[in-house]
């Protein structure tokens, strides 16, 4: 028998399940096999912690707290009535409030937009003034052009 | 007071019955639910769930069963169903146990004193024994839970599966090979 083997089969030879041959050739490989042997060992061992366990005294005030529980248990089954007065006010304020709050949005949507309107229109009237601007500053640069050719003329005739 | 007689009372709404019939059986249940959980706390929590369902399906105890057997059967359905609550939440325990560190410790203590290495390898040994169980089919899990540590006999376990008898040695003697492959692949990886 193999390592592979012999690893598959420990369950059987724990339980007692395999045959005189079996058995046999399984022992001639764990006097061979240290690794397998341990492995054994290991299991053997583990095994003898199924079942144990700390055994759970009497509870001397087990009734009690289980008569708690169940009390708090039909308590939550039960529950308290609510009062005709909440079951329609507090859907109604519910109501209402919603309402509240879409009219606010829609008020401010609305608000929203008008004011798009303005900036569009203080747009145009931005581009009207820098049009006027421009137009400005080249009849600036007309006469600029015109003082410069004056002076320039000037200052020639005065260096001849 | 026999048990057709304190269930005849606790049927017609006797709370002093109840009382009894808890006092009675308390160990016995809270005991069963630990072997399934390996845990106190679960245990003692999910026995309570145990009594409440007995009180209330009281009215549905015929007499067919003996009354531990019946009650028997209840403590082992509630701890089946709260292991397969606790496994759709496990994900959460996974992340829980990420950050605050696993406290889900085995109940067993090594009784005898030896070193602390000692107790750490028992304690270890016990964590990878739970491990199997929990792999376990549930059929297979409820045989060899109440096989070894129960101490149930065959008949005993029949009857509280509801299965024939020679079928329960089948599932007890699979289970143990399935607790074995788990430890033997457990260990060479290890």
């Amino acid at each position: 028998m193999k390592c592979k083997e012999i690893q598959y089969r420990i369950p059987e030879y724990l339980e007692g399940q395999l045959s005189e041959n079996q058995k046999k050739a399984f022992n001639r490989h764990l006097e061979q096999c240290k690794d397998c042997k341990e492995l054994l060992a290991q299991v053997s061992h583990s095994m003898q912690y199924l079942g144990k366990k700390e055994s759970i005294p009497y509870q001397p005030y087990y009734y009690t707290r289980l008569k708690a529980k169940m009390e708090k248990r039909q308590e939550a089954i039960s529950g308290a009535p609510t009062p005709l007065w909440k079951r329609v006010l507090q859907p109604a304020a519910y109501t209402f409030f919603l309402g509240v709050g879409i009219y606010i949005g829609i008020m401010l949507g609305s608000g929203l937009n008008g004011s798009q309107q303005e900036i569009s229109r203080a747009e145009e009237e931005k581009s009207e003034l820098d049009a006027y601007a421009e137009s400005a500053f080249m009849n600036e640069m007309e006469l600029e052009s015109l003082t410069s050719t004056f002076i320039l003329t000037n200052d020639t005739s005065y260096e001849e | 007071m026999n048990d057709q007689t304190l269930v005849k009372r606790i049927q017609e709404g006797d709370e002093d019955a109840f009382r009894t019939l808890v006092d009675q059986h308390q160990e016995m249940v809270v005991n069963v639910c630990n072997s399934f959980l390996h845990n106190t706390d679960d245990a003692l929590d999910v026995s309570q769930d145990v009594f409440i369902k007995i009180f209330e399906s009281i009215h549905k105890y015929k007499g067919q069963a003996k009354l531990s057997t019946w009650i028997y059967r209840i403590a082992v359905n509630h701890s089946l169903n709260h292991i397969r609550s606790k496994k759709r939440r496990n994900w959460l325990n996974t992340l829980d146990n990420l950050f605050n560190g696993d406290d889900d410790k085995p109940v067993y203590e090594p009784a005898d004193e030896g070193s602390y290495e000692q107790q750490l390898e028992a304690e270890e040994e016990q964590k990878v024994m739970i491990k199997a169980l929990q792999k376990l089919p549930e059929k297979q899990k409820t045989a060899l839970t109440l096989n070894s540590y129960e101490e149930m006999a065959y008949k005993d376990i029949a009857e509280v599966m509801q299965i024939p008898v020679n079928q329960v040695g089948v599932l007890i003697t699979r289970a143990r090979k399935s607790v074995q492959q788990y430890l033997i692949d457990y260990y060479k990886n290890n």
